[in-house]
C-alpha cells in the first residue's frame, strides 16, 4: 500500500448487527458524495462495502469498518478496511477453490 | 418491526421498496409475498425498486428467491424501474439477476404481467413454443 498517503480524517463503524449494515452503507455513501464521486462509482462503493461488511458480520462474528479520507498529492479518496476475527480461509486451499477477487 | 407493504391491485400484488432495507426486513417480505399470494391467489408480483439505491448479493438473491417462491405458487414476478448505475454494478459484480423478469416502469412490468395472467387464461402466444 503507498505510504504517501495522508489520512485526513478517520472513522469507525462497528459492525454488530444489520443496523450496523445500514450505518456503514450510509457513512460510505455519505463520503463519498462529499467526494463527488459519479454515481456510478459511488453505487459500485457502497455495494461493495455492503458485501464486505455483510461478510464480516456473518461468517466473521462482526468487525468494524475503518473510513478514511485520504490524499496522495492531487489526488484524494477513500480507504475503507474491513477487519474481523473470522476463521479465514485455510492457507492450503489452491486458489482456484477459494475463487477469491483481488 | 418496520416491514414492507404489501399491497392487492386485483389479481396482482405491488411492492414499492422504499427503504434501504435491513436483512430482516428482507427476510420478512419473502415471507409476506407468499403469503399472500397464497391467501389471495394472486397471479402476479411487481416489485419496484426505483428507489433502491443499491443491489447487493443479499437483496439480488432475496428478489430470485421471491421470483422462484412465486412462480412455484404459480404467480409471476417482475422487477420495475431498475436505476442505471444499479445495473452497471449488478452485472459487473456477475450478477445479473438470473431467473427474474424485469421491466423499465411499473407500467411495463404492468403490461407483462397482465399479458402473461391472460396468456395463462386463454392460451395466447405464452403457449406457443420457445423460439
Amino acid at each position: 500500500m503507498d505510504q504517501k498517503m495522508n489520512v485526513l480524517k478517520r472513522d469507525l463503524q462497528y459492525l454488530k448487527n444489520s443496523n450496523d449494515l445500514l450505518l456503514a452503507r450510509q457513512k460510505v455513501r455519505l463520503r463519498a458524495t462529499e467526494l463527488r464521486f459519479s454515481l456510478v462509482d459511488l453505487t459500485k462503493l457502497v455495494t461493495a462495502a455492503s458485501e464486505l461488511a455483510r461478510n464480516a458480520l456473518e461468517h466473521g462474528n462482526g468487525g468494524v469498518m475503518v473510513l478514511e479520507n485520504v490524499v496522495n498529492g492531487a489526488r484524494s479518496g477513500l480507504r475503507i478496511v474491513f477487519e474481523d476475527q473470522g476463521p479465514g480461509i485455510p492457507e492450503s486451499l489452491p486458489p482456484s477453490e477459494v475463487g477469491m477477487v483481488q | 418491526m418496520e416491514r414492507i407493504p404489501v399491497l392487492r391491485m386485483g389479481p396482482l400484488l405491488l411492492i414499492t421498496i422504499q427503504v434501504d432495507m435491513h436483512d430482516q426486513m428482507a427476510l420478512r417480505l419473502q415471507d409476506d409475498v407468499t403469503q399472500c399470494i397464497a391467501e389471495l391467489g394472486s397471479t402476479g408480483v411487481l416489485i419496484d425498486i426505483s428507489s433502491l439505491e443499491i443491489v447487493d448479493s443479499f437483496i439480488g438473491r432475496m428478489l430470485a428467491n421471491i421470483a422462484a417462491m412465486s412462480r412455484v405458487l404459480g404467480a409471476e414476478t417482475v422487477v420495475v424501474g431498475m436505476q442505471p448505475a444499479v445495473a452497471i454494478t449488478l452485472v459487473e459484480l456477475g450478477m445479473s439477476l438470473p431467473g427474474v423478469r424485469t421491466a423499465l416502469s411499473v407500467e411495463a412490468g404492468m403490461e407483462l404481467l397482465i399479458g402473461a395472467a391472460y396468456g395463462a387464461t386463454y392460451g395466447s402466444e405464452d403457449e406457443r413454443p420457445q423460439a
